[in-house]
C-alpha cells in the first residue's frame, strides 16, 4: 500500500489527536500545552503481560516520541534494548509508515503495544521476532525520519 | 489467535512446547520404513523355513501417539514387538530371546554394511541403532497368547523365567477409543477416514495432554527417575480422566486434578487395572515402594502449581521463565519465539488488532494494527 505525497499539507491538529486518544483510552491522560501534546496511559499487550505506563510527546513537524516510563526498561546484562533510540524512545516505524494526517491512537499506540509484546518475548528468547530493520549506524532520534 | 485470556496464551505455549518434543514426521516415517524392512525380511525368512508367521509392530508411545523426546538425549525410543509364531509349549523364554537375536543378526547381515544398524542386547529386548538417524528401536520378543486372541501375546520377564501376558495392540485400541471425538474431528478436517489417521500422530487433545504430563514428569523426577510413574500408568489415568472440548491448558489442568480419582483401592493396595487385561495392575510397584505413590501425588500437585504460577502473569518473560522451569527452558523458549513470529505474521496479514482501553492484542476486535516496520537495531 504505497503512500503518495499529498498535494496540500494535510495534518490533524494536536487537539484532535488528544481527543482521539482520550476516547480510546479513557483512563489515560492527554494534555495539550502550547501546541504540544503529552499523553500518558497504561498499555498491556497481553493479559499475562506487565502493564506499562507509556508517554507520548508530540508536536506538529516532528514524529511522535514514545517512551516507557514505568517500569524502567532494563535490558539484561550484555544485551541492548532492541528497536529503541539511544535516549530510550521506542523505534516504532520507518519515516514512510506514518504521517501527520494519521491518528496516533490508531497507529503509534497499537505499534507500541506490539513493541511491548515483542520486548517481553525478546527478554525471554533473546530474539526479536517483530521484524523490522537494522540501520548501518547507531541511531539518535535527530538522525531518523523527519 | 488471542492474547486475551491466560488459558489461550498458555495453550499456545504448551502446544508449541510439546510439538517441539514430539517425534518429527520425517523421523517417524523413517522409523516405520526401517521396521517394515525388518518385518519383510522376517516374513520371507520364516516363510522359507516353513515356520509360523513372524510379525513386527509398534507398541508403547509410538503406537498411541504420545512420543516425547527423552530428557538430555537427542534420539527417540521406538518400541516394537517382534512376535514370532511359536506356541509356548514349543519354545522357552530364553530360546525365544535367542531366536529373535539370531533373526535380527541375519537381517543385519542381509544388508550392505553401510546400511546395517548397530545391535545391542538388553535383558529381554534387542536394540537396533541407526547411525545417522535420531532414533533406536527396542524390539521385544513375544509369541501369541491363544487365551487372548487375536492380539494378546506372551512376553518374557526380564529374568527370562516367566511368561507374562501383554496386549499392546488391545491397549492402543482402548486408548484410541478414549479420543474418538477428536479423531473424528481431525479426520473430517483432513478430509480423510478415521482409520487412516496414523497411530503415531498426535492429533488429539488427549495425546497432547499426555505429552505435557510426561514431559513435566521427566523433569520433576530427573534426579530419581526410578520413582517416576511409568508412562503406561500416566497414559491410562489421563485417558480415563480426559474431558474433550477444552483447550490444552485447561485439559491438562483438569486432568492433573482428576487423575488420582481413577486410582482404585483394593485391600489396602493401589490398583490401576490395565483396561484390556484387568488382572494386570499398572500401580503394582507402589505396593513394594509406597513412597512412589506419595511422590505421584506430589508430582500432580506440583504440575497444577506450575500451571497456575505460569498463569499469574507479570510479563510474558516471567511466564516463559516459569514454564521453562517446569518443562525445560529450550523447548519453551522456542515456543515463545513461535508466538512472536505468529504475532508478526498476523500483523503482516492485516489481522492483528489492539483492544482499546487496554492495548491487548488479538484478532477478534479493536483497532487494526497497520503495516509498519520497527526501526533501529535489534
Amino acid at each position: 500500500m504505497g503512500r503518495h505525497k499529498p498535494s496540500a499539507y494535510r495534518h490533524l491538529s494536536v487537539a484532535v489527536q488528544a481527543a482521539a486518544l482520550k476516547r480510546d483510552f479513557p483512563r489515560g491522560e492527554a494534555r495539550v500545552e502550547r501546541s504540544k501534546l503529552t499523553w500518558v496511559g497504561e498499555l498491556q499487550p497481553s493479559v499475562l503481560s506487565a502493564p506499562y505506563t507509556v508517554r507520548i510527546d508530540y508536536r506538529l513537524g516532528r514524529r511522535p516520541r514514545v517512551k516507557v516510563i514505568d517500569p524502567e526498561l532494563e535490558p539484561p546484562p550484555e544485551r541492548t534494548l532492541p528497536h529503541s533510540f539511544t535516549e530510550g524512545d521506542l523505534c516504532l516505524h520507518f519515516a514512510d509508515d506514518w504521517s501527520e494526517d494519521q491518528l496516533i491512537t490508531k497507529t503509534i499506540v497499537p505499534w507500541a503495544c506490539e513493541w511491548l509484546l515483542h520486548y517481553e518475548l525478546w527478554l525471554a528468547t533473546d530474539r526479536w521476532c517483530g521484524g523490522g530493520h537494522e540501520p548501518r549506524r547507531s541511531l539518535t532520534s535527530e538522525s531518523e525520519g523527519r | 489467535m488471542s492474547l486475551n485470556s491466560p488459558e489461550e496464551i498458555l495453550t499456545l505455549l504448551l502446544q508449541s512446547t510439546v510439538e517441539d518434543l514430539d517425534i518429527p514426521e520425517a523421523l517417524a516415517l523413517r522409523a516405520i520404513g526401517e521396521y517394515q524392512s525388518v518385518g519383510k525380511f522376517l516374513a520371507d525368512r520364516y516363510d522359507d523355513l516353513g515356520e509360523p508367521e513372524a510379525l513386527i509392530y509398534p507398541q508403547g508411545s509410538f503406537r498411541i501417539g504420545t512420543v516425547v523426546r527423552p530428557l538430555g538425549r537427542d534420539d527417540y525410543d521406538i518400541d516394537l514387538v517382534l512376535r514370532l509364531g511359536f506356541a509356548k509349549e514349543n519354545i522357552s523364554q530364553a530360546a525365544l530371546k535367542a531366536r529373535s537375536g539370531e533373526d535380527l543378526t541375519a537381517y543385519r547381515e542381509s544388508l550392505e554394511n553401510s546400511h546395517a544398524p548397530g545391535m545391542e542386547e538388553g535383558k529381554r529386548c534387542w536394540t537396533l541403532r541407526y547411525p545417522a538417524a535420531r532414533f533406536h528401536m527396542d524390539l521385544l520378543p513375544g509369541i501369541p497368547n491363544p487365551e487372548a486372541a487375536p492380539h494378546g501375546i506372551l512376553i518374557t520377564d526380564r529374568e527370562l523365567q516367566r511368561w507374562q501376558s501383554s496386549n499392546p495392540i488391545g491397549y492402543a485400541d482402548w486408548f484410541r477409543s478414549q479420543m474418538l471425538d477428536d479423531l473424528v474431528r481431525f479426520a473430517k478436517e483432513a478430509k480423510t477416514e478415521v482409520e487412516e489417521v496414523e497411530d503415531w500422530r498426535a492429533v488429539s487433545m488427549l495425546q497432547r495432554a499426555v505429552q505435557v504430563l510426561k514431559r513435566h514428569r521427566d523433569l520433576y523426577f530427573e534426579a530419581n527417575p526410578e520413582d517416576a510413574p511409568p508412562s503406561i500408568l500416566v497414559s491410562t489415568l489421563a485417558a480415563r480422566s480426559y474431558r474433550s472440548g477444552l483447550a490444552l491448558y485447561s485439559t491438562v489442568r483438569v486432568m492433573a486434578q482428576e487423575m488420582p480419582f481413577y486410582i482404585e483401592h483394593d485391600n489396602g493396595k493401589f490398583v490401576v487395572p490395565n483396561p484390556v487385561q484387568p488382572d494386570e495392575n499398572f500401580a503394582d510397584r507402589w505396593g513394594k515402594h509406597p513412597h512412589r505413590k506419595v511422590m505421584f501425588d506430589a508430582w500432580l500437585t506440583a504440575l497444577q502449581r506450575d500451571l497456575d504460577d505460569a498463569g499469574g502473569g507479570g510479563g510474558l518473560d516471567r511466564v516463559v521463565e516459569r514454564l521453562g522451569e517446569a518443562f525445560g527452558p529450550e523447548p519453551v523458549r522456542k515456543a515463545a519465539e513461535k508466538l512472536g513470529i505468529a504475532t508478526r505474521e498476523t500483523r503482516e496479514s492485516g489481522r492483528l488488532r489492539m483492544a482499546v482501553g487496554s492495548g491487548i492484542l488479538g484478532t477478534s476486535h479493536g483497532t487494526r494494527v497497520r503495516p509498519h516496520g520497527f526501526y533501529g537495531t535489534s
